[in-house]
Parts: structure tokens; sequence; C-alpha cells
């Protein structure tokens, strides 16, 4: 994963990529002010809380937006991409959506799913529940 | 406390792709807008720059190899980085110096020079090395799913915002019909062919709904700006056009916000309003505007948070030609981004080019007739900040 990551990056992405690898997708808590935040961070913004923790999220959410890459760099042709509201978190995810354009609809229920990526890297992506 | 005002500009012609090297490009504007103002090198007293592209290995020290190149001895001298809004704030924080006395005369440019996505594919064969590419835009989480542009991010935006307010394709469709029509009377503008409503929407897909013709290209250009105090004003060779009032607001995200309504930028409210304060004025007394705005959708939402519209009537606004030159509120005369061509860096001060010339009555068959108050509107990222200038023919 190391060769990935440009240098200002946080630990927390290492971590949060490294959990993919073993299917579990992670946020991070704050045991003082009780939020539980995506993506994952190193500090609590809001009370600079240095010691989080790791929790696993439902894999859970709702379609906010979405939209085709025809010029992505994985070169799957289209790429679907979707911004999913995540439940049991603040925060939400830009994600790959498993499924065909035409059948997406705004605020329609989604569900996690896993997949290789052509680097072989485990990465996140969501799909309609059905 | 003094005036800032701007009594020279130049700018190169905006093109797919320059011959030119950056620095030249640079030259070339720079050599126009001191002209322009009728001073010399010698009474440059501040000089800034911007980077030159957010893909390109651009190197340091921009500003003081120039200052050298041009015998330019200074009080002020900055590279400021701030995104798409980079040049505006610049242009502030000289026009900061001179209100402050600390500068008489200063001098600031940008140059742009940007690779495509084709162009980085190219370079970059190797997957990992266009992650970390992306990386170093996007952040760790976004990078690996394949963002290589904004694009994508700007989409959803529009996606949201057509959703919300219920504005149908064919409205963001006309406003590149206008934008067009605008930029087929500007000698620099990338695009000048007219296009139709049909011509935009049968248009490819870039990433739904934002069709090609509703996308800003990525353009190679370079413009400057001489910011002058009122005293050396006096002897410039136009008239100066004094900096009224100025608003800058940026919220805390970088492109996608993890929280928040991704249809809406707070930070064009913000800053507008602020700027408006400024200058003693609201919205309905700007006489003509240049707005970022990359993409169609994006531009019409702008429109609206700068308060020239209520939310959701942009877009029957532009139908309704109100927008056009003739219109009651003239947005964007020199093509805008999607006509005119978009160097990020340099756009900023293509914006200032324009409000310039219109104020002083020199922007030919685009001129907005009486025209005395104009605004320039910057951004940065997924217009997460913002900044405007409020200006006026003095």
């Amino acid at each position: 994963m190391d060769g990935y990551m440009s240098q200002p990056e946080e630990s927390a992405a290492h971590r949060f990529f490294d959990e993919l690898e073993k299917h579990r997708f992670m946020a991070t808590a704050c045991h003082s002010c009780g939020r539980t935040f995506y993506p994952p961070r190193s500090m609590c913004p809001r009370c600079l809380e240095g010691e989080l923790q790791w929790v696993e999220l439902p894999g859970t959410g709702t379609l906010y937006a979405f939209t085709m890459q025809h010029q992505g760099m994985f070169h799957i042709k289209p790429e679907v991409m979707g911004i999913v509201e995540l439940d049991g978190c603040e925060g939400r995810a830009l994600t790959m959506i498993d499924g065909e354009f035409e059948d997406l609809e705004i605020g329609m229920p989604v569900e996690l799913a896993f997949f290789e990526s052509v680097t072989g890297d485990t990465l996140h992506r969501f799909r309609p529940v059905t | 406390m003094k005036r800032a005002m701007v009594i020279g500009v130049g700018m190169t012609d905006v093109v797919e792709r320059s011959d030119e090297k950056p620095f030249d490009m640079a030259l070339e504007s720079i050599g126009q807008a001191l002209l322009d103002a009728g001073v010399g090198t010698s009474e440059i007293d501040g000089i800034a720059t911007t980077q030159i592209g957010y893909m390109v290995d651009q190197g340091k020290f921009l500003v003081q190899r120039m200052a050298e190149y041009l015998q330019v001895t200074s009080r002020c001298m900055f590279e400021l980085d701030c995104g798409g809004a980079s040049s505006l704030i610049a242009l502030r924080r000289l026009a900061a110096e001179i209100e402050l006395g600390r500068v008489n005369c200063g001098l600031v440019y940008a140059s742009h020079w940007e690779m495509n996505t084709r162009m980085l594919k190219e370079q970059h064969a190797d997957v990992k090395h266009l992650v970390r590419m992306s990386n170093s835009m996007y952040g760790s989480y976004d990078s690996r799913y394949g963002v290589l542009s904004p694009m994508a991010y700007y989409a959803m935006c529009i996606q949201r915002y057509m959703y919300e307010c219920k504005v149908r394709p064919e409205q963001i469709a006309a406003l590149p019909v206008v934008l067009r029509q605008n930029a087929a009377a500007n000698p620099r503008a990338m695009y000048r062919e007219p296009v139709s409503t049909e011509d935009v929407l049968e248009s490819r897909m870039l990433a739904p709904p934002i069709h090609l013709l509703e996308s800003c290209p990525i353009s190679h250009g370079a413009a400057a700006a001489v910011v002058a105090s009122e005293e050396v004003a006096r002897g410039a060779c136009n008239r100066p056009i004094l900096l009224k009032g100025y608003g800058e607001s940026h919220d805390a995200s970088s492109f996608l916000p993890s929280t928040g309504d991704i249809s809406r930028f707070p930070s064009v409210k913000e800053s507008a309003d602020e700027a408006y304060a400024d200058a003693g004025i609201s919205a309905a007394d700007i006489d003509l505007g240049e707005v970022y705005g990359a993409f169609a959708g994006t531009e019409l939402m702008s429109y609206e948070e700068l308060g020239f519209f209520d939310r959701g009537e942009a877009p029957f606004a532009v139908e309704e030609g109100r927008t056009r030159i003739g219109g009651d509120t003239p947005l964007n005369t020199s093509g805008g981004r999607l006509s005119l061509g978009h160097a990020a860096y340099a756009t900023p001060l293509f914006e200032v080019y324009e409000v310039v010339k219109q104020l002083r009555g020199e922007a030919g068959p685009r001129q907005v007739d009486g025209a005395s108050l104009g605004l320039v509107q910057a951004e940065h990222g997924l217009v997460n900040g913002s900044a405007v200038y409020v200006m006026e023919a003095v």
C-alpha cells in the first residue's frame, strides 16, 4: 500500500486500506464527543482527541448522487461513481457503484461490497439493495 | 487608508495548447499590462505570481526568477497558491500592501500550462503513478477511485442541483449558447463558433449530466495586471479602475465535503456579501460580472449564490436572455470559462481583464452600455472557497 501514498497523507488512511484488505469497512469514533466519522482520522477535529477508536461500519447507506466517468484511470468503461451517505457515522463515501447507471436513483438504499481493483488492491463499492 | 486601482491589464490568447513556454506567455502578458498602464519595470515595487499548473512539474522560485529577468527591485514579493482563486487573491494581497502604503505599484501575473487526462495517461503508464498524482490533489480516500479531474464531483453537484431545484437539461444547455454568442465578439476566446441548445444536448456526455459543450476546456494562457496607488494612477495612460470592495470565504472542505449540501456554494455567497458590504452596494447595482463557472450547471448555481437571482431561478433568467449583453444582468461577456477557455491559474486575471476593458468602455462589440460597476469572482477546488472583487470606473 505504501506505494500509493503521497507524503502528506495521514496514517489513518493507511490503516483504512489495510482493513479493507480484510473486508472490514471502518470509521473512527471519538469517546470524548461521542461522534463517529468517515473517513477515518487520527485526531478528532472538534475535541482534538488523539486516541480514537476504530469501529466497523454496518455497510449500508443511501445513494446521495451518482455519475459515470469515461476517462477514469482504471479503464473500466464506463465507471459508475457515486456518493453514499453512510449509516452509523457522520460523513459519506466517494465510491464505485456496482449497478447500471440507468437503474440508479437518488435516495435508493445501497449496501457494501468489495472488489479487487486492477492494481490488485481491495476497494469498497456499493450496490443497490435488492 | 489609501485606495488601490488597476491601471494596466494584459493577456495572451487563450488556446488549447501553446507551443510557447509558460515563462514566455507570462512575459507577453506582462509586457502588455505595463504598456497599457504606461509604467516601466523600474516603477514596479511589488510582484506576485501563482503556480503554473496542477499536474506539472513547475519548479521553484518562479517570481524571483521573473523579478531578476525584468530587473524589478521590490518591497513585496510572493508566490501564492490557493487553487483556481490564486491570482485574484494575489491581486488582493498586493492591493492590501498598496492600501497600507507600503507598495506604490504592483505587478501580478499568472501563466497556466496544464496536462490533460490523455497526456497524464501517456506520461504515467503505470496506474500507481497516476494514483499518486491524484492523491496529491484529491486525497487518499478518493484518488483510488480513479479521480483524475474534478469532473465527477462537479457532475454530482449539478445532478443534486437539478434534482433539488427541478432544473431541466435544456435549461442548463441554454447557458453555453449565450457564452458562445459573447465569445464570438472576443478575439482572445478559444471557441467562437455559434452553438445551439440542440448542439449542446447532442454533444458527448462526459460525466452525466455534463455534456462536452457544458464543460470548460483545459487551456493554456497567461494574464497580468498592474495595480497602483491613487498617486501613481493619476499618471496612468488609461482610466484607472478602483478596487472598491473585496470579500473572501473558504469552507472547511477540500473537494468533496464530508457533510453538508453539495448543491450549495456557501463560500460564494459569503464572499459576495462581504464584497458588496465593503463596496457599499448590493448585487442589483452590479452592471456586469465575470463568474468563474467551470461547468454550465455550477456557473448557474454561482449566479444564484452571488445574489443575482433567487435559488433555482438562474436557468430561467438565462433562458429569458437576462444575462446576455443587453440584458439586465450581463454575465461572462468574455465568453466565460466555457468559450473564452479556462487556464485555471490565469483565469481570475482574464476575468479582471474583461471587467477592466468593460469599465473603461473598451470592450468593442461586447461593450455593456454605461457599465460603471463590475464584479469578478474566482473559486478553488469544488467551489470550496471563493473570492469576489467589486470594481468601479472612477
